[in-house]
Formats: C-alpha cells, sequence, structure tokens
C-alpha cells in the first residue's frame, strides 16, 4: 500500500490483497453501520455504542436512548462514503488498485477504519495481551480467527498511520 | 403600594442553572489496547482543537495514567465533547467534578 497526496485527495495504491481486504473491510462496515445499535451484539455494542459515559453523566434512560440514536446517526453519516469506497475497489483482475479519498472526507476514512479495528477487537476478544503479541511464533499460538483479526487490526492500523501522516503533511 | 416577593426559586431550577452555566463537568478519556497513539492525538486535535504539544500531553496521560481529563466545561459542552470524541472510537466519560 502506498499513499500520496494528489491535489486535494489522498490517492491509495493498493496490491490484490489488500484491495481485496479493505473491500471486505468496507463491505462488512456497511452491513454493520446500517443495523440498529439494539441489533447489534453485545461486545461489538460495547465498543461502539457504549453508555458509561451516559451512566456517569447521570441521564435517564430516554436520554441514553437519544443519546445512542445521535451516535448510530454518526455512523450512518459515513456510509456514503463506504459505497463510494466499495464502488472505486471493485476487483480489476492484475492490476493495482487506486483509492481516492478527498481530504475533508479524510477524517471519516480513518474514524471508519477506526470502527473496524474495534469491532475485530471486541468480537475475537482481542485485548492488550494480543496487541502486544510481536513475534509470529507468538502470533501462531492463537485460535485461526483471532489471528486472522489481529492482522486485519495491525493492517488497518498501517493504512491509519499512514493517512495521518500523508493528512499532516498537507 | 403593596410589594411582591418573588418566588422561591425551587431546587429543580437551581439545578438547571447551575448545569447550564457552571463549568463543573469533566470529560474524561479513557485508556484502551486498540486505538492508536496517533489517532488519539488526532482526534483530540480535531474534536477540541489542541494543539499537537497539548493532544500529546492528553494521549499519554491516557496511555501512562489510564485516563485523562480533557475538557472542563458546562454539561451541555461536555456532553457534546462526549458525543464527539465515543463517535471517532474513543473510550470517553462525562462526571461532576465536586
Amino acid at each position: 500500500m502506498r499513499v500520496k497526496r494528489d491535489n486535494d485527495a489522498l490517492l491509495f495504491s493498493l496490491n490484490a490483497l489488500e484491495g481485496r481486504v479493505l473491500l471486505q473491510v468496507f463491505q462488512h462496515l456497511v452491513a454493520m453501520y446500517r443495523l440498529k445499535p439494539d441489533e447489534i451484539g453485545g461486545q461489538i455494542s460495547q465498543a461502539w455504542y457504549s453508555t458509561r459515559g451516559c451512566e456517569s453523566a447521570r441521564a435517564t434512560p430516554e436520554e441514553t436512548r437519544e443519546w445512542v440514536e445521535h451516535l448510530h446517526s454518526f455512523k450512518t453519516a459515513r456510509l456514503v462514503h463506504l459505497e463510494e469506497w466499495s464502488r472505486q475497489l471493485a476487483p480489476v483482475a492484475g492490476a493495482r488498485l487506486p483509492l481516492r479519498v478527498p481530504l475533508e472526507d479524510a477524517p471519516d476514512f480513518v474514524a471508519t477504519i477506526n470502527d473496524h479495528r474495534l469491532m475485530a477487537a471486541a468480537e475475537h476478544n482481542v485485548g492488550q495481551d494480543e496487541m502486544d503479541l510481536r513475534t509470529p511464533q507468538e502470533l501462531a499460538a492463537l485460535p485461526e480467527e483471532r489471528q486472522q483479526a489481529l492482522l486485519e487490526i495491525h493492517f488497518l492500523a498501517w493504512i491509519i498511520e499512514e493517512t495521518l501522516r500523508e493528512m499532516q503533511d498537507s | 403600594m403593596s410589594i411582591e416577593t418573588l418566588p422561591a426559586v425551587d431546587e429543580k431550577t437551581k439545578q438547571k442553572v447551575k448545569d447550564a452555566f457552571e463549568k463543573d463537568w469533566n470529560v474524561i478519556v479513557w485508556n484502551d489496547p486498540v486505538n492508536l497513539m496517533s489517532y488519539v492525538v488526532f482526534v483530540f486535535m480535531r474534536v477540541l482543537a489542541f494543539t499537537k504539544e497539548k493532544a500529546t500531553k492528553h494521549m499519554m496521560e491516557v496511555h501512562q495514567q489510564g485516563k485523562s481529563v480533557v475538557a472542563t466545561e458546562t454539561r451541555e459542552r461536555a456532553e457534546l465533547h462526549h458525543q464527539q470524541i465515543q463517535s471517532q472510537g474513543l473510550r470517553v466519560t462525562i462526571e461532576q467534578s465536586n
């Protein structure tokens, strides 16, 4: 994956595997963002829609419900971007895949990708111990699904880091 | 001429006035194992309009001490920060400081 500034946009260039993974990430997020908060499973709901802050703010159940709905609207507002990015990553055999993200949408791009990292960690019970694994041998000791989740989390971290770097430079 | 006295202000109204004007609500960001340090700095700069130095200082506080009070505001403004920061995926709570 490479990213560079192209006038008022960030231009990503991904190889076929990177493009496929990112497309799957976007498609998964589209499906999850379309679900209402109460339709999402416990761990993911906890990661995305935690109401701990409402409790400490002594919010009423009605205020908490409205707060969660509003939080959900931040995610649904990103659907239009996710659909556009997915369209751009539609597979082309043997080619590097370009992804153009206007600079004004870049904050949504990193927040959206970060949401997937949080979701993968919650879904596969990835905590500090797993995040600290550094060698292939340590990784191989985990069940396959958790290995995959962890790889995805680090791959997306790389994209976020590179995106932030380019945003900062611009 | 008779002098009318104003009705006594009830506790609920007093609390509403206090909430509206008193900056005694802390916005607290908590550490978590997944969010990147660079991303946390980015969110602080974007949502709270922190300089990079201030954002980095608070990020390090979150990382090393487990949490950081990133703002102390009126209830309404603290609630706004709460929602904005959580919408970016960070762990955040608000609580009254006294």
